[in-house]
């Protein structure tokens, strides 16, 4: 084996965040990677939603996730249904690589996921 | 009966010696309304069904070659049987298992004992009784003892023996598979800092040695959490080494932290609701073996995933 090209171009991890469901949910795209290392730019994402909004993550569009993201997306999840806030729902392609990942981090029961960005949005009670 | 586990092994000489257990065992489970799983050797399916006529339709079955052949998944899989059951009312959930020993594969025989011990604190506070049947005309007898470590009663020839049972972060401190040497030639990536750089490399490598797309997605998720623990925790990875050994691709990822005290790390199912705690327990249940040496001078961390066969 040959040593790799380790230093190459990454995709970037993008995040949008527009909202939808007439208003009354926030949606945040992540394109492309994401990891420990854009952690910091969802979270910069996050706070910038305005309060009493229901979140939904749209990684339909996500090429990976580790982790990292799975705890943050269960954590939130978590903290919406314990404060009987507005809620978080996840749209996610089926067979994908980040339905996988949350499939391993096993919080089904916690985190409600749909195959797409306005199966999600009716879940959560709005319309796209 | 306890409300929290029980976890016999059997060793058994015979399958009649099989049968005379383990058919009253699961026909008393069956009798008394209680969830009943069993996942043996494909012979013993049969010999067990045979014996246990119309009853057999009340229990669930599966060959264990078959059902979750990985050690860390079958635990999992177990949990959440078990976790399910409870919910949907059940007072006491009834198992037989039998662990793999596949042939030509010592560090999965280590890993399958080490899963035995977890067993224990996995399941410890759960209303489950959950029989381990050994084949003891095949297995060696260093693997008959290790099961009396394993588990708090043992079975053998119609008579409860004397266990050796040690607790398992015990268990696991002791029972490790070498790490065998790492080649000259092996893929070679210093102070790996970037985690989408190294799963490239990664990527490319599984590939090009022949995993499929799932199981290469599989390496560099696990390698990546391996990865982002050492920067996180282990002040910076050292290194990241590739290569192929009897049939499998290794990863390992060296870092010069403080080390992983716990030896059940990445071995416990993570709460739904954790903050954290989740990238070493799925790194383990996606790749064939993730083995830890961790000491005082930093951790190294091996991940081995075998070839398809073509």
């Amino acid at each position: 084996m040959s040593a790799g090209d380790a230093g190459s171009a990454r995709p970037a991890g993008g995040v949008d965040i527009e909202m939808a469901g007439s208003g009354g949910a926030c949606v945040v795209a992540l394109a492309g990677e994401h990891d420990l290392s854009t952690l910091e730019s969802i979270r910069a994402a996050l706070a910038e939603r305005r309060a009493g909004l229901a979140t939904v993550f749209d990684l339909t569009q996500t090429t990976f996730v580790d982790s990292s993201v799975v705890n943050l997306i269960a954590t939130l999840s978590r903290d919406a249904r314990a404060a009987e806030g507005p809620g978080v729902a996840v749209a996610v392609s089926p067979g994908s690589h980040p339905a996988r990942v949350l499939e391993l981090g096993a919080v089904g029961e916690l985190v409600s996921i749909h195959e797409s960005r306005e199966q999600a949005l009716r879940a959560l009670g709005l319309d796209d | 009966m306890s409300a929290t586990l029980e976890h016999p092994a059997l060793l058994h000489g015979s399958t009649q010696e099989f049968l005379d257990f383990m058919a009253p065992f699961v026909g008393e489970g069956v009798d008394r309304g209680e969830p009943v799983f069993v996942a043996v050797g494909g012979e013993l399916v049969e010999a067990l069904r045979a014996a246990l006529g119309r009853r057999s339709e009340r229990i669930g079955w599966a060959v264990t070659d078959a059902w979750y052949p990985n050690p860390l998944q079958r635990l999992r899989a177990f949990h959440e049987l078990v976790l399910r059951e409870l919910t949907q009312g059940a007072r006491r959930v009834r198992l037989v298992g039998e662990p793999l020993w596949p042939p030509g594969e010592p560090e999965l025989a280590v890993e399958w004992q080490r899963y035995e011990s977890v067993l224990n604190e996995v399941l410890a506070a759960l209303p489950v009784t959950l029989v381990c049947t050994y084949d003891a005309s095949r297995l060696e007898e260093a693997v008959l003892a290790t099961a009396r470590r394993t588990h708090r009663s043992v079975y053998r020839g119609g008579e409860r023996c004397a266990g050796d049972y040690v607790a398992p972060a015990d268990f696991l401190r002791g029972r490790r598979a070498p790490l065998s040497p790492v080649p000259p030639s092996a893929l070679r990536l210093e102070s790996p800092r970037d985690l989408g750089a190294a799963r490239r490399v990664l990527a490319e490598q599984a590939l090009a040695f022949g995993l499929s797309t799932e199981q290469s997605w599989d390496l560099c998720l696990a390698a990546s959490e391996v990865l982002g623990n050492a920067l996180r925790h282990g002040g910076g990875a050292a290194e990241l080494l590739a290569w192929s050994e009897r049939g499998s691709l290794l990863c390992q990822i060296r870092d010069r932290g403080g080390g992983i005290a716990d030896a059940l790390a990445g071995y416990r199912p993570p709460d739904a609701r954790a903050e954290s705690g989740r990238g070493l327990w799925m790194a383990r249940q996606i790749v064939d073996l993730l083995q830890i040496e961790s000491g005082e001078s930093g951790t190294t961390v091996r991940l081995r995933v075998r070839r398809p066969a073509a």
